[in-house]
């Protein structure tokens, strides 16, 4: 086993590695702590690695059409897309009002937008459909 | 090890059996560190059903460590009688907790049963009874984690749910209590199993899962990278981790990304990415009420429980199933140790006829119980705006928040200017134009709304600009990290459930 030892300065605080094959002892400031070789190749690797990505907010649409509904209660403050307009995944549809915030509702998918069922300044209640898009 | 080989060769011998490889030993072998598992109860068999398909009672159990931590896991097998369970593999799962809650180690499950052993009758749930009753001992003593690997129906889904946390496997995993067949012919419903108990159901509409993964390894990594974030029992630090990122580092981008227009929303992930040590966040729940964001982050390497609100989905506020993701996630922390940061951008409990009728005073007082109880360092970071109810909750001094910081441009008030303006004067405002309307309102902000004038108060501790947001947080976990519990002699409160 080789024994290495290290002194590192990081702003105002001494960090004193000393280090074997499988263990690393770290002291910081007189406190010490003893890491597994193991535990911190890990750490590194995990920090690294990226998990499987999830589209959190736009879910798996496995369909070829796709109804937007409301999530909350407020009012259309503006529309930005038009029936038989193209749209791209992530493009800004239309905007509600609610809860003092603009909420913005973005297309889930790329295609055409089939059918706007709601008017600007047009009261909407949770679930209610705003827009259908067809891949 | 040289005792793993002889007991093959027992149980060749003995059973004249060859001890075929399983599913359910794989996957312990696949998330426990290698060589590392220690099998128990190898001969153990049923003492009703004789067959030479059931040679481990369908349960495969033992310890080993993952990281290097000492763990104490079971895994059922599909493969003997449908991962039944009976008497014999009830008793076995409950010598694993028994040892477990002994040393404090943690369990961690792999779910994969079609149900109770039929022919087993009552001895059979009388198991699941033993196995539930550990389940509650263990609770807030030991770390739980469960995997569903396969089916978990009826009464054994219960099991999970009483675990700290679940994790699913998209297409492969169900949970339900009755299954589609009994549901069809009681109310008529008709649904496909996934549908109903699939991994996504229970991410996104019940919020009984925690974690959707794509695959097995992919799940076994994730349950890796989620104990690195947390300690053995309640007793035990969470691993701490050297970190590269500098306590001091200036956020500036937050002042790209959280428009100054309060009507704007963003994506709360991203402040959240930007205040904590790099790469550290790993969000809980992320399909299910997404107002509200929950997980775990490292702050100069040491684990941190966060609880953010997200004005990108229904503009951030607090909901039933918010306030009950939330709650549960507080309740968790406390339980463990793990101190609290809270950034909050709320515009306050959600409104609406549903949410009065399905209990959003039951379910909200959830969070002010939880957050008043939680004993450890509690730190609310204001981002730009806590009104009314949620205020209280998430970032009010008179809850037992350690620290409150604000933002320069942070407002608090009981509802937001424009409205409160209308509630005034709700007379005149019929009469009063547009341009009157908006004079008053902004007369009103600057009377009620100025964060200089709330900080002549003593709610809030440390006004700071946007770019020493990971200081301050940073400096003050640091300063709390010895705050130390205040012993009781109730047995328990009384949290609405």
């Amino acid at each position: 086993m080789k024994n290495s030892l290290k002194r590192i300065k990081i702003s105002d605080k001494i960090y004193i590695i000393k280090g074997s094959n499988s263990k690393l002892q770290v002291s910081i400031n007189g406190k010490t702590k003893v890491f597994s070789r193991k535990q911190i190749t890990d750490y590194e690797k995990g920090a690294e690695k990226t998990y499987p990505k999830i589209d959190e907010e736009l879910g798996n649409f496995q369909g070829d059409k796709v109804c937007k509904v409301s999530e909350i209660i407020g009012i259309v403050s503006d529309i930005f897309t038009k029936k038989g307009q193209y749209v791209k995944k992530g493009d800004l549809l239309l905007s509600i009002s609610a809860m003092k915030v603009e909420n913005e509702i973005i297309s889930p998918i790329s295609g055409k937008v089939v059918k706007v069922y709601i008017r600007k300044n047009q009261k909407v209640d949770e679930g209610q459909k705003l827009i259908s898009i067809k891949r | 090890m040289g005792f793993k080989i002889t007991i093959k060769t027992m149980i060749k011998k003995r059973l004249k059996v060859k001890r075929k490889s399983s599913k359910a030993r794989d996957r312990i072998k696949i998330l426990l560190d290698k060589d590392s598992f220690i099998e128990f109860h190898t001969f153990t068999s049923s003492r009703l059903v004789k067959s030479k398909k059931l040679i481990n009672d369908a349960v495969v159990t033992g310890t080993g460590t993952i990281d290097g931590r000492k763990v104490y896991v079971y895994s059922q097998n599909f493969a003997e009688m449908g991962g039944s369970l009976g008497e014999m593999h009830a008793k076995k799962i409950c010598y694993v907790y028994d040892l477990a809650l002994k040393t404090g180690c943690p369990v961690i499950s792999i779910l994969d049963s079609g149900g109770a052993r039929i022919q087993e009758g009552i001895y059979s749930l009388d198991g699941y009874g033993e196995i539930f009753a550990r389940n509650v001992e263990a609770s807030g003593k030991i770390l739980q984690l469960s995997i569903v690997a396969g089916a978990c129906a009826g009464g054994a889904a219960y099991s999970p749910a009483l675990t700290d946390f679940i994790f699913m496997i998209k297409e492969q995993s169900l949970m339900f209590v009755t299954g589609p067949k009994i549901i069809k012919t009681v109310t008529g419903e008709e649904i496909t199993l996934q549908d109903l108990g699939g991994a996504m159901a229970h991410n996104a509409k019940s919020g009984v899962a925690h974690f959707a993964v794509a695959n097995e390894d992919g799940c076994f990594s994730l349950i890796k990278q989620l104990f690195s974030y947390l300690p053995s029992n309640n007793l035990d630090d969470a691993p701490g981790f050297v970190s590269r990122d500098p306590i001091d580092r200036s956020c500036k981008e937050l002042e790209k990304i959280v428009p100054i227009e309060e009507s704007k929303v963003y994506d709360m992930k991203k402040v959240i990415e930007c205040i904590f040590d790099e790469k550290s966040f790993l969000g809980l729940q992320r399909y299910y009420a997404r107002n509200a964001i929950i997980g775990f982050a490292r702050m100069r390497g040491k684990t941190v429980g966060v609880v953010a609100n997200q004005p990108k989905v229904k503009a951030g506020c607090l909901d039933i199933k918010a306030s009950c993701k939330i709650a549960r996630f507080v309740q968790f922390c406390d339980s463990f140790s793990i101190p609290l940061v809270n950034l909050v951008d709320v515009p306050g409990y959600l409104p609406g006829k549903s949410e009065e009728h399905e209990g959003i005073i039951k379910h909200g007082a959830k969070i002010l119980y939880a957050y008043s109880n939680a004993q450890v360092p509690k730190i609310a970071l204001i981002l730009r705006k806590a009104y009314g109810g949620a205020y209280i909750a998430l970032a009010s001094k008179a809850l037992g928040y350690d620290s409150v910081i604000a933002w320069e441009d942070a407002e608090i008030a009981v509802m937001g200017a424009r409205q409160a303006v209308e509630l005034l004067n709700s007379k005149e405002i019929k009469k009063m134009s547009k341009k009157e309307v908006k004079e008053k309102v902004k007369r009103y902000k600057k009377k009620y709304l100025d964060i200089f004038k709330t900080a002549e108060t003593d709610k809030i501790d440390l006004l700071i600009e946007r770019k020493d947001s990971r200081e301050a947080i940073a400096r003050l976990l640091d300063n709390l990290s010895t705050k130390a519990y205040k012993p009781t002699n109730k047995r328990h409160g009384n949290i609405p459930l």
